[in-house]
């Protein structure tokens, strides 16, 4: 029974350890290394998305065209 | 407990469904080979799951029996055994009750069937009857009676019926039972009985639930106050919050107003962290849970009120117990979140026996406690005319105000009245604006209870609905319950259980708050429309106030339509493991699922309606937390001398919310309401939605360790992670250490024993701690689709979506750390009939969470950062008191004192102070306020206040500021200006001081409960005493007394306000309105002021009842009957709140049915 117990009890710590995984918080209402931008080139998109954004927008289907 | 009887208790091994087995289907095994009856009969039971009754010493005589069976019918191993002996076996409700009969029987040595008074030889033997129950009506079964000072004894049956033949008709019973305080009785020959037990208070109070599991009281090395929630009368309030005000040392509830469902703040030890959350942790049935926000879905112009309510989804009737870990010794198996002490709620349970319903209801009326005393149409129109005169004097220098002289004034420049004397002598119809909105409210509970079970399963399913009908038309609220608790042992080592709640809170909110003119409330636009103003026009439309068109007609603010739903699902199940008896592995899995909708929308009835066509919002937020714990336990007493109680466990708990607003205005109709947006024509609606996540993971253990039951160890350690931290900072460690000695127990208190009944001194140490600050270790960006914003960027001439730095990121911040310290100390008097409890505290929170403040070119004002210290120090003291204790008749008194005082130590490192800042002053300070010496009088002339007119504040000059050579102010190591002590001859900031602290000074409970034969009765006190108030609403809603003549109401005591007319008069003139110096900057309306309230009396009523019912209570109930107090404001608690409603006093009548 000891042993039993013994190797419960490894299993517990065991499984109680696993919690102990890293730990993050995201928020994903708003622009944060959490989520974006993460790299560099996250960075330029969301440089570019900005300001060149409004610049792109054009046109976005054959309705839009005049004769 | 009684040395006659055994309570062969028998556990276990049936499967679930077995206990619906009727005996003769329930299989035992057993073998015993010529063994003492009563360890046969333990190992039947054992086997069965039944418990077996017989009193001790009436089956000695049977001898040893030898019986072998495998899977055979208990009735048939029982008749096996007590084949062909005197003996009668009742099996019943998984109970077996073994009685010897009554012919012949040696230990009563007479005929059971003889008749009462008849005589055998030379004794008379008397033949009584009765049925023993519970103090709550249910039978006892298998509770022993014996007739006094002899071994003559019977036990009741199911029924709790007993019959037993006494030799002498005068006999004295002694009744007792397990669990219950034994009872002696005299006999009442003729008469069936009824006797009433009482449960055992030392044996209830005996275990108190703790974090991640339950102690001896006897053991505890913490200060934890125990509420039992029968005490607080459950069925008549709303919430249980509102019923905990008073009950537990060192707690404070403070209810803020009383719009239905609102919360009450509840605050343990004082409240000393000044930027973060101070409540305490709430745990139910082991599931810490989160409080939802109200902010969420805060959508519409006006502010709902304060109804998010946290434990308002929780049935009061379904609270067995709630206990309150003030010190860090008991809170720091919490750890991060129990800096500010925790309230463990455990619910109730099934118990083992029959079934039982139980039903409870009520109705309440409910009324204002207390109204505001606003002026009538003729005292309006004289106080109008009273202010005006004033003024035309003051603006001419007539009489006091310059000299001039009143008669020849008038000739150049008359005084033109607004209201002729003839008006004022028919003013026509007062207009009751509080009468228009308000109306008698009501409630009404209902609540259903079914529990039963056996020792394998036991049930508990509660449903309940609440409705209440605020004070205030259109508020109103609606409350659905449904709980489900069952526990199973599935085999000798295998346990688990559920637990279920789902609530569902529908609720109608009216424009609340203390905002003044167009951000008014119903109540203050009530207060404050004038009572010559019709509530309609002749066209059957609103009226508005012509002079100050920007007051909303508080009628019209009926028509706004708030409506809110909150869904709220708390479910929670564990499995346990039992490999030996000592050590129990417990795996524990919840999640608490919170959904709370709210659509708003404003008609054109409505002053702001009608501005922008009618608006629409809805709000929508959900939140989910779940929760996984795994606990290891041991609990072992080794030879009486050493006793160990430990729990090691981990915990991971995940946080996720998510929510949108959406919203609209200019519609061309208010029919649809808030059903559809998209027909309002506002340009460019608003949206907005967010969604966030968090984690939190734990390791924690404890160990009580008592060595002699006499002196105790209590060691905890919990490790937290909170993934709003940034990595390096996200773990926090809390440990604790207390100490107990019960010198009670020691040789030298012998002598002592027979008054002195417990004597515990206790002393602790630890640390627990406070992250509720959200996510600030990294940087946020924001943009908004909203037109005009600082983060929009103009491109080509058209405004485009930007976005700017909203939160500045601290990847250094972490835990705020509360250390404390608590010696204590528990005496019990005269066999605990007196119980006096005395804690001190000490607490200091360091690594304060708060906000670094930046520089303002920054487009982020501040950062989170750790900076700071308070420290905290408080006195409790409890004393229960058992006055009387009877069978007819008993009394017992509770009293609760609580004081504290929350004090900076270490100010944060950017801290700029005023010139009345004190370095260690309070956390919430009364200060900046200019001390006054009565009013200006005609003629008076003050060098400090060149130009003060009399009626004025007369402001004392007190002070002046010490000067550097380069002519800059002289400051202290602090920052804080230096000052002379002596007048300056000028008023200035440097006159100004500081008060104190806002704080209640003492808190105070104090409950009797007394209980005559069938009669119960109940009165319940709290108060708070030597408090700083800043004013009533008579002081300062006449501090601007010009408002009358924008047909603005004040209250009445305007008429005691100086002026010429009224030269008497103590309270500040009309001038002083336009003086520099507000009134609610100086100290003429500070007072310390105290309350003490009844919060309520109730009176019951236990109907004797038949066969069928077990119990059938009938009760009334006053809440809030009567205030004592020297305030005079309407309520000190709910007058400073911005939410205010005014208090209610209600009258209830309810039922309390059991079968």
């Amino acid at each position: 029974m000891i042993k039993r117990i013994i190797y419960i009890l490894a299993a517990f710590i065991g499984v109680t350890a696993l919690s102990s995984c890293e730990l993050k918080s995201n928020v994903y209402d708003a622009y944060n290394t959490s989520i974006f931008p993460k790299t560099e080139e996250d960075l330029e998109a969301l440089l570019v998305g900005s300001v060149y954004g409004p610049v792109r927008s054009g046109p976005t289907s054959s309705a839009d065209f005049s004769p | 407990m009684s040395n006659n009887i055994y309570k062969a208790l028998a556990l276990t091994l049936i499967m679930g469904a077995g206990y619906l087995q009727s005996a003769a289907q329930v299989k035992v095994s057993v073998n015993a080979n010529n063994q003492p009856i009563g360890k046969v009969l333990d190992q039947i039971g054992k086997s069965s799951g039944y418990e077996i009754f017989y009193v001790d010493g009436h089956l000695d005589d049977l001898g040893n029996v030898t019986v072998k069976a495998t899977n055979e019918d208990l009735k048939s191993v029982l008749d096996r055994i007590f084949a062909g002996k005197d003996v009668t076996r009742t099996i019943r409700d998984r109970q077996v009750i073994i009685t010897r009969r009554k012919k012949k029987d040696k230990r009563q040595g007479k005929s059971a069937d003889r008749k009462e008074n008849r005589t055998a030889g030379a004794a008379t033997v008397t033949r009584l009857t009765g049925t023993v129950t519970g103090s709550d009506g249910e039978p006892l079964i298998g509770a022993t009676v014996f007739e006094k000072g002899t071994q003559n004894g019977v036990v009741t049956d199911v029924d709790g019926n007993f019959e037993i033949n006494v030799h002498k008709p005068d006999a004295t019973l002694a009744v007792s039972y397990v669990g219950y305080d034994g009872i002696s009785v005299k006999a009442t020959p003729g008469k069936a009985m009824k006797i009433t037990m009482r449960e055992n208070s030392e044996l209830l109070n005996e275990v108190v639930v703790v974090g991640y599991g339950t102690m001896k009281k006897s053991d505890l090395t913490g200060s934890v106050s125990q509420i039992k929630i029968d005490e607080t009368r459950a069925a008549t309030v709303s919430s249980v919050t509102n019923a905990l005000a008073g009950k537990a040392a060192g707690m404070q509830v403070s209810l803020s107003t009383s719009q239905p469902g609102a919360a009450s703040t509840i605050r343990i030890r004082g409240a000393a962290s000044p930027n973060t959350d101070n409540s305490p942790l709430i745990v139910i049935d082991g599931f810490p849970v989160n409080p939802t926000s109200d902010g969420k879905t805060a959508v519409g112009k006006y502010n709902s009120g304060q109804n998010d309510n946290f434990l308002g989804s929780i049935n009061p009737n379904d609270i067995e117990s709630i206990e309150v870990l003030k010190d860090a010794s008991s809170t720091a198996i919490y750890g991060s979140r129990a800096g500010h002490g925790v309230i463990l709620i455990t619910t109730k349970k099934g118990k083992a026996g029959r079934a039982t319903v139980t039903y409870t209801g009520n109705v309440s009326a409910q009324v204002m406690a207390k109204g505001y005393d606003m002026l009538d149409a003729r005292n309006y129109m004289i106080q109008t005319e009273r202010y005006r005169m004033e003024k035309w004097r003051i603006d001419n220098g007539v009489g006091f105000f310059g000299g001039k002289d009143e008669e020849a004034t008038m000739q150049t420049n008359p005084y033109t009245p607004k209201y002729t004397q003839d008006m004022i002598a028919n003013p026509g119809e007062t207009t009751d604006w509080f009468g228009a909105v308000t109306r008698t409210g009501f409630q009404t509970a209902h609540n259903l209870n079914v529990q039963g079970g056996a020792e394998n399963t036991r049930y508990l399913v509660s449903g309940n609905f609440m409705m209440q009908n605020g004070l205030v038309k259109n508020n109103d609220m609606k409350r659905f319950t449904l709980r489900s608790n069952i526990t199973q042992k599935f085999n000798e080592h295998f346990s688990g259980g559920i637990y279920l709640t789902f609530s569902r809170i529908d609720q109608n909110s009216i424009p609340s708050g203390l905002s003044s003119n167009e951000d008014s409330g119903v109540m203050v636009a009530a207060a404050s429309q004038s009572p010559l103003q019709p509530i309609y026009d002749e066209n059957g439309n609103y009226t508005t106030n012509p002079l100050a068109a920007y007051l909303p007609n508080p009628v019209s603010m009926l028509d706004i339509t708030n409506k809110s739903r909150r869904n709220r699902f708390l479910g929670s199940t564990y499995v346990e493991y039992k490999p030996i008896k000592e050590l129990t592995f417990k795996l524990n899995l919840g999640i608490d699922y919170n959904n709370h909708k709210r659509q708003v929308y404003m008609p054109k009835t409505t002053l702001y309606g009608q501005k922008v066509d009618g608006q629409a919002d809805i709000a929508q937020y959900d939140q989910n937390d779940y929760l996984a714990e795994l606990t290891a336990s041991y609990v072992k007493d080794f030879s009486d001398i050493h006793s160990i109680n430990a729990v090691i466990g981990g915990s991971y708990q995940k946080f996720n919310s998510e929510g949108f607003t959406a919203g609209n205005s200019g519609f061309l109709s208010d029919a649809l309401l808030y059903n559809n947006l998209s027909y309002g024509d506002y340009a460019k609606p608003w949206v907005s939605s967010s969604k966030q996540n968090s984690e939190m993971a734990s390791f924690f253990g404890r160990i009580n360790y008592s060595l002699m039951n006499r002196y105790l160890l209590t060691a905890t350690i919990r490790a937290d992670g909170s993934s709003n931290f940034a990595k390096g900072h996200q773990w926090g460690y809390f440990p604790s250490v207390a100490l107990g000695w019960r010198f009670s127990e020691e040789n030298f208190m012998d002598r002592a024993r027979s008054w002195f009944s417990n004597g515990k001194l206790r002393l602790s140490w630890g640390q627990t701690g406070n992250s509720s600050i959200g996510y600030q270790a990294v940087s946020m960006y924001r943009g908004s689709n909203s037109v005009g914003t600082q983060m929009n960027h103009g491109f080509g001439g058209v405004e485009h979506l930007g976005f700017i730095i909203s939160q500045l990121g601290n990847p250094d911040i972490t835990w705020e750390t509360t250390t404390e310290f608590n010696v204590g100390l528990d005496l019990g008097f005269i066999n605990n009939r007196i119980n006096l409890t005395v804690d001190y505290f000490n607490r200091e929170i360091s690594n304060l969470l708060t906000w670094r403040t930046l520089a303002c070119i920054s487009p982020v004002s501040g950062i989170a950062d750790n900076m700071g210290k308070t420290r905290s120090q408080g006195l409790e003291i409890t004393l229960n008191t058992i006055n009387i204790d009877n069978r007819d008749f008993s009394w017992t008194t509770d009293l609760t004192f609580s004081f504290y005082r929350d004090r900076w130590k270490e100010r944060a490192e950017n801290w700029t102070p005023s010139v009345y800042s004190r370095y260690k002053g309070a956390v919430r300070p009364l200060e900046g306020y200019f001390l006054t010496d009565g009013l200006v009088q005609p003629g008076e002339e003050i060098p400090s206040m060149p130009g003060a007119i009399p009626g004025q504040i007369k402001i004392r000059d007190i002070n002046g500021y010490v000067f550097n050579a380069d002519g800059t102010y002289k400051t202290d190591e602090h920052g804080i200006p230096v000052l002379t002590g002596q007048p300056d001859g000028k008023i200035d900031d440097a006159d100004r001081v500081y008060m104190g602290s806002r704080d209640p000074g003492f808190i105070m409970g104090f409950n009797n409960t007394l209980r005559y034969k069938n009669f119960d009765f109940n009165i319940y006190f709290y108060g708070h005493f030597n408090q700083w108030t800043t004013g009533a609403y008579r002081d300062l809603w006449i501090q601007n007394a010009y408002i009358v003549d924008e047909n603005k109401n004040v209250p009445v005591s305007i008429e005691e306000m100086w002026s010429t007319d009224n030269p008497d008069g103590w309270r500040p003139g009309f001038a002083q309105s336009s003086n520099s110096i507000h009134m609610g900057s100086t100290d003429f309306y500070l007072k310390k002021c105290w309350f003490i309230r009844c919060r309520n009396i109730t009176l019951g009523y236990s109907i004797p009842v038949k066969k069928g019912i077990s119990k059938l209570r009938v009760y009334a109930d006053v809440y809030n009957p009567f205030m004592l107090t020297n305030y005079k404001g309407l309520d000190m608690e709910t007058d400073d709140s911005a939410y205010a409603i005014p208090n209610v006093r209600s009258f209830n009548f309810g039922v309390e049915i059991s079968f």
